[in-house]
């Protein structure tokens, strides 16, 4: 694997950009997959905006500047491409944004793409109950296992406001679950 | 082994306060309390994340990609009219220099050019010029002079000059002596 930044300019060179893009959609596609997927839930909805977010990444990574890691740009593309989905999907509804969160995990249990038991059921409704920013902190940091650091660059904010932003996130989703589990 | 201890012994009672050179994120103090809180709980949630993508999904997913029309409509760059025009100012400045410049350079009249031959039998005609002042001799050029070619040094052997004139076919010059 080359280094990032050779493989920015590969990305950035009109001749070698296509090879490059190739390697990076197979290099990343699964990673972005998943930090989708946890945010719409519906696996056609990931689908979908996985794939408008590498169009963005193609079109967009001629003026990628290298302020963050190519990673983190990627995942904030990533991110403000699912939020923007959700938020088109919630207003198309007519529904606030926190109902329609609730709402994506109402047929779950009946979700041929979801295999958890009950209790992985109730986590699950636990996140969507959190606000947007909240899901996101805690998507990343208990699923993926991102650093703070890694977090901080993706979402742009800093890492102890995160983390205690993810102790509320942790604490609400405890409660939930502990009330709910019974 | 005494060096070591006695090396220690400094640095101790160097930094009585037990303060080092290493150094802690920012809000790092701030935030422990929070960070060992929430592993705690972590630890209490039900681990994992239990979604399915379809059969041969990832694999398949670059030719879907590939073949989507809004990747084919990758826009071409589109620079503006007002910075299209702001770069070729300097071009078009220099340009217009470069052109005034050759204009009074090429297209300057050369004033031998614009004497009529009129001009110059009144010229002659008025008696500007001094005839004797002209010698002819400063316009031939120095190499043909009569001067140069004697004290030339021509090495032509005698047999060469024979052979030359032997090719000389001298019928012609004899008709055009008779006539």
């Amino acid at each position: 694997m080359v280094d990032e930044i050779t493989f920015i300019e590969q990305l950035q060179n009109t001749d070698t950009k296509e090879q490059a893009f190739r390697k990076l959609v197979t290099t990343y596609k699964e990673r972005l997959y998943w930090h989708i997927r946890k945010i719409v839930i519906s696996h056609d909805d990931a689908d979908d905006v996985l794939q408008n977010t590498f169009i963005k990444i193609f079109r967009g990574i001629d003026n990628f500047k290298q302020e963050s890691q190519l990673f983190s740009w990627m995942y904030r593309i990533a991110t403000n491409e699912s939020i923007s989905f959700i938020n088109k999907r919630a207003k198309e509804k007519n529904v606030d944004i926190s109902d329609y969160h609730q709402h994506l995990t109402s047929n779950l249990s009946s979700d041929s793409m979801f295999s958890g038991d009950d209790i992985e059921l109730i986590l699950q409704k636990a996140i969507k109950t959190l606000p947007t920013k909240q899901q996101l902190v805690f998507n990343m940091k208990y699923f993926d296992n991102l650093k703070y650091k890694q977090i901080a660059e993706i979402l742009e904010t800093s890492e102890g406001a995160l983390k205690a932003s993810y102790f509320h996130a942790v604490r609400k989703v405890e409660q939930f679950v502990k009330n709910n589990a019974q | 082994m005494n060096k070591d201890r006695k090396n220690i012994e400094a640095y101790v009672n160097n930094n009585p306060m037990g303060e080092n050179q290493f150094s802690v994120p920012d809000d790092y103090f701030n935030a422990i309390e929070d960070n060992v809180l929430s592993k705690i709980i972590e630890e209490q949630l039900p681990g994992k994340f239990t979604y399915n993508v379809p059969d041969n999904y990832f694999e398949n997913f670059e030719e879907r990609l590939f073949s989507n029309a809004e990747f084919s409509k990758t826009p071409t760059k589109v620079i503006s009219l007002k910075s299209r025009i702001l770069k070729y100012i300097p071009t078009a400045a220099a340009a217009s220099i470069l052109l005034f410049i050759g204009l009074n350079i090429f297209t300057a009249k050369d004033p031998f050019n614009t004497i009529s031959t009129d001009d110059l039998d009144s010229w002659f005609d008025e008696n500007y010029i001094d005839y004797s002042t002209v010698n002819t001799i400063d316009f031939v050029d120095t190499d043909f002079t009569e001067r140069n070619i004697l004290e030339d040094d021509i090495s032509l052997e005698d047999e060469d000059i024979l052979e030359y004139l032997n090719t000389i076919d001298t019928s012609n010059l004899l008709t055009e002596i008779e006539s």
